[in-house]
């Protein structure tokens, strides 16, 4: 069934790369390519090569990610050739909450209206990983309009300290009651 | 005009006094397909069924799929602007919308926001779209009628309230006509009605409410519109926000009517969404539950026990048939789910009579209990001497040759085939429509030539209206339909054919 096949993906992928013990190697390049994707243009690149057959797309991956993990580039591969390119993006988040469950792993993603400081960084880290007693994987992204503040996303929880966020409430509030 | 800065800093400091401004976790996915419509999301743990969904930049949607890993939910607007990958929030509230005397007079869209251009709605109460149905410990039989002012419905298809009378016909029959004459009817009964518009034209929409507005009876009506250019969604949950507005007023121990026009198009809208949910279709392609989406929502038209209020809900769907198939999918479930149906026939309408109803397959299975006593006599025999009629007809058209009988069976059915009809928006009062009902079936229209008929009913009103008021009284309040009050009605309607000239 095509609505879960992201899910299905996802653990065939991660199966493959247990098996080559490369499953750390497959999710820091995902995490990496997940970053690429919010690129329009880069997108649409790498969409493009599902037109052409699959060792041919291979042999422009391994030269466009040069030292990319071979399951990882067989797998992209086999999506682009099957065009389930429209699946990718879903695939990762599929891959990284699966990795994350079976480690143990919490994965936390910071959002702040500005870039933090490596000191920054570090002292979250720390700070998380003492607050939730346990292994954290954590990413730091940037998003202005969030204006200041912090947006903590946390597995399927938003806790949203943004002045954008509390904005919002406040014209919810200062609003006639008009529905919804 | 001066600005002064500290005031309007004291007003919004009053306006959000209370207010908690405090972060809160709010439950989060991502969308994963985007379909015409409709979202798979997933994340979004432990999100309920029914409730709504916030997509990026205003757009709100509901949870209705539930499965392993991901939710389906539709969405109220386009979303175009919607990609894979985007946030979707719960809102951890189920889809409501708002309620009360606010509503009365107003167009809103099935997310209760109007579309009137009358300003914002001041409502305060709010309410689920969704709700169970009364358990009978909670009802009571059907005791009150509900006049349609339409003599062939109120003589032999009474409806009380509390009911759900179908209304059913091919296009073109009348049906909306009905459901509009019935609101009209409604002006001195203290009946909050709804019209609820499925997936219509726009213009017919318009049509609606300019009809409503000029007859007087948008005062006590709320229009809850989607029209055919609406998504799936909309379409889908229009009835049921209707009912749920519908319901305050029943709980608050009043009467409500509803129109919902139609349920085929809601069916169509539904086969939509779960089509594109991938729900497994079934016959003409319809989910497994099209039948609970009907059941669910007519269940909720009720008369409420007294301990309750005793307000009731009655329920006019209409359902629209192609070619006069009544054993189509749709129209057999809504036909066995309702309390009757009223069956408009294209033949009868195109041959003038109009409202085109077919007495034969028209029933009311609870109605009669709620018909007032002297309508209920007088009208007793009606539907049979109609059928009668109707048979004794077909022979009449094979031969010529007729005993003296069934001439005079065929010369009152024409005559009462005359009286039922009615012009559009021209409901009629109770009493006027025992007065000429009467007269016809007693004879007393025998000898007047059939079309003649429409104007000596229209002169007998107005001389019992001016001349008998008291008559009105009597037979409006009285418990039967005694050998007095007869024989007064009789005396009324022979004394005003004496001065009548054809």
């Amino acid at each position: 069934m095509r609505q879960n096949l992201h899910i299905q993906l996802a653990r065939t992928l991660l199966r493959s790369a247990e098996a080559h013990k490369q499953d750390d190697m497959v999710l820091d390049e995902l995490v990496g390519i997940e970053k690429l994707l919010k690129d329009d243009e880069f997108r649409r690149h790498l969409h493009a090569l599902s037109r052409g057959d699959i060792e041919t797309i291979q042999s422009i991956l391994q030269k466009a990610f040069e030292g990319i993990s071979d399951v990882l580039l067989r797998f992209l591969a086999f999506i682009l050739s099957h065009r389930l390119f429209s699946l990718f993006p879903s695939v990762i988040r599929s891959y990284k909450k699966t990795y994350f469950e079976k480690h143990g792993i919490r994965d936390i993603r910071i959002v702040t209206a500005r870039e933090l400081s490596s000191d920054e960084k570090k002292k979250a880290s720390s700070q998380f990983e003492t607050l939730l007693s346990g292994k954290t994987y954590l990413t730091f992204d940037i998003d202005s309009d969030i204006i200041a503040g912090i947006q903590i996303f946390e597995n399927s929880t938003l806790t949203d300290y943004s002045s954008r966020a509390l904005l919002m409430k406040i014209r919810k509030e200062l609003s006639l009651r008009t529905y919804p | 005009m001066e600005f002064d800065a500290q005031r309007v800093i004291q007003s919004l400091q009053k306006q959000l006094e209370g207010v908690d401004l405090t972060p809160l976790s709010v439950g989060i996915g991502h969308i994963t397909l985007l379909g015409d419509g409709v979202a798979e999301v997933s994340g979004l743990q432990d999100v309920r069924m029914g409730e709504m969904v916030e997509f990026p930049g205003d757009t709100f949607g509901m949870a209705i799929n539930l499965a392993f890993d991901t939710v389906g939910c539709i969405l109220f607007s386009e979303g175009k602007h919607l990609k894979e990958g985007d946030i979707v929030k719960r809102t951890q509230r189920l889809m409501e919308v708002p309620v009360g005397a606010e509503l009365k007079g107003r167009v809103v869209n099935p997310l209760g926001q109007p579309i009137d251009g009358k300003g914002p709605l001041q409502a305060k109460n709010f309410r689920p779209i969704e709700h169970k149905a009364e358990g009978v410990i909670h009802r009571r039989s059907v005791n009150t009628p509900l006049q349609t002012g339409i003599k062939a419905i109120d003589a032999m298809i009474p409806i009380g309230r509390g009911q759900r009378e179908l209304i059913i016909g091919d296009r073109q029959t009348g049906k909306t006509a009905i459901a509009i004459d019935t609101i009209i009817n409604q002006k001195k009964e203290s009946v909050h009605c709804f019209y609820v518009a499925i997936g219509q034209k726009q213009s017919t929409i318009a049509n609606v409410v300019h009809t409503l507005e000029e007859a007087g009876a948008m005062e006590y009506t709320t229009v809850i519109a989607t029209s055919a250019a609406d998504p799936a969604s909309l379409n889908f949950i229009a009835p049921y926000s209707g009912c749920a507005m519908a319901e305050d007023v029943m709980y608050g121990g009043k009467d409500a009517l509803i129109v919902y026009d139609d349920l085929s198009k809601h069916a169509w809208a539904y086969r939509e969404i779960s089509l594109l949910l991938r729900r497994p279709p079934g016959r003409e392609a319809y989910p497994g539950d099209i039948f609970y989406l009907h059941s669910r929502l007519l269940e909720r038209a009720s008369k409420l026990s007294d301990d309750l209020g005793g307000g009731s809900i009655t329920a006019l769907p209409i359902i629209e048939t192609q070619a006069g198939d009544v054993s189509a999918y749709i129209p057999t479930n809504v036909i066995s789910i309702t309390d009757g149906q009223i069956y408009l026939e294209t033949e009868l309408f195109n041959a003038g009579k109009r409202p085109a109803i077919n007495a034969g397959l028209s029933v009311s299975r609870v109605g009669g209990s709620a018909q007032i006593p002297v309508m209920k006599k007088v009208a007793g025999t009606l539907r049979l001497s109609l059928a009668q009629y109707r048979e004794l007809e077909s022979f009449a058209q094979i031969g010529s040759d007729l005993d003296p009988q069934t001439k005079a069976s065929l010369h009152r059915g024409q005559r009462v085939v005359e009286v039922l009809k009615q012009p559009q928006y021209r409901p009629l009062s109770v009493v006027k429509q025992i007065v000429i009902i009467y007269a016809v079936n007693n004879g007393i229209l025998d000898d007047i030539s059939l079309e003649k008929i429409a104007d000596f009913e229209q002169k007998l009103q107005q001389y019992i209206e001016t001349k008998y008021k008291n008559i009105e009284e009597i037979l409006k309040s009285s418990k039967s339909f005694t050998s007095e009050i007869e024989k007064d009605l009789r005396a009324a309607i022979l004394e005003f054919k004496q001065g009548w000239t054809q």
